[in-house]
């Protein structure tokens, strides 16, 4: 179920939607001009990184997929998998543990591509794809890719906190989870901050 | 406590301790040199440690992070073989 959220949630939404759409072509364009992008289908191995988003990017996500119909028994218990292991877990401890993206199917190919979270959009590979695997990731050939994250981050921060909305940033799968129990009516947007404190309590 | 994987603090009821047995010690102290009484882990990395799969792939892909960081060509080579070591291993007791 995706119903209408209330009138400021939907406008933040939107307002976020637009901007992510703006940086992200940016970003893509500037990148493909200075670099030889060798990303592939099938290739993987980004979608095995830590990967923490906002509510809102997973209300715009959850949206996506139920449009298309892809929230299927199968993806829902890779999302409660996925929550589960990832709960609190320390960045570092996730990337060495090479833990699957959710949305990734059988065939490595994400349910949600089109849909995607504005970090995956922002992550490309210039050079040996295979120096990407989580495992042998090594920080200091990371481009220019964080500055850019972060200072989009801190504009996205800003925007949602203007409208009321939680900036705080979960693992995909809560965030789907989370985002689900809001569009059905289930959690109010103002208590997602109290529900991850009562959760992290318990 | 101080949990060993993260090094993060965490509430004493949110860890699980590990107490190794005497055989146990034996076996950490012929591979490691030290074999302390308990292991601390805190929820999270537990939970990740206790899944015979990510447990694995977690300690081959620090284990390659380190031979890796010392300079060894071969880090890939041996992280895939304790990989499969550490799955062929996992779930039988040490003798």
């Amino acid at each position: 179920m995706t119903r209408k959220l209330p009138l400021y949630a939907e406008r933040a939404l939107g307002q976020l939607h637009a901007t992510r759409g703006y940086t992200v072509t940016e970003f893509e364009k500037q990148f493909r001009a200075n670099f030889a992008v060798s990303c592939k289908p099938g290739c993987a191995h980004c979608c095995h990184y830590p990967l923490y988003i906002t509510v809102a990017e997973g209300l715009i996500l959850y949206r996506y997929l139920a449009s298309k119909g892809r929230l299927t028994g199968a993806l829902r218990k890779r999302l409660a998998e996925h929550a589960d292991v990832t709960a609190f877990i320390d960045p570092a401890v996730w990337m060495r543990s090479a833990i699957p993206c959710p949305l990734l199917d059988d065939k490595k190919h994400c349910v949600g591509y089109e849909g995607r979270p504005q970090a995956c959009r922002m992550t490309f590979s210039a050079g040996d794809p295979d120096k990407c695997d989580p495992q042998a990731y090594d920080p200091s050939e990371q481009g220019s890719t964080r500055e850019i994250a972060r200072a989009s981050a801190a504009f996205e921060d800003k925007l949602l906190r203007a409208h009321g909305i939680s900036p705080i940033r979960i693992p995909v799968s809560r965030a789907l989870q989370i985002a689900e129990r809001v569009l059905s009516g289930e959690l109010a947007l103002n208590r997602i901050e109290l529900t991850l404190y009562q959760e992290y309590k318990a | 406590m101080i949990c060993g994987i993260c090094k993060r603090p965490w509430e004493d009821d949110k860890c699980h301790v590990l107490k190794l047995t005497a055989a146990e010690k034996d076996f950490a102290r012929k591979n490691t040199g030290e074999a302390p009484d308990r292991y601390i882990y805190c929820g999270p990395c537990w939970k990740l440690l206790a899944n015979r799969q990510q447990g694995a792939q977690f300690i081959a892909g620090s284990f390659r992070a380190a031979v890796a960081g010392a300079g060894s060509e071969k880090a890939e080579k041996a992280a895939r073989k304790m990989l499969a070591f550490l799955i062929e291993k996992s779930g039988k007791p040490v003798s």
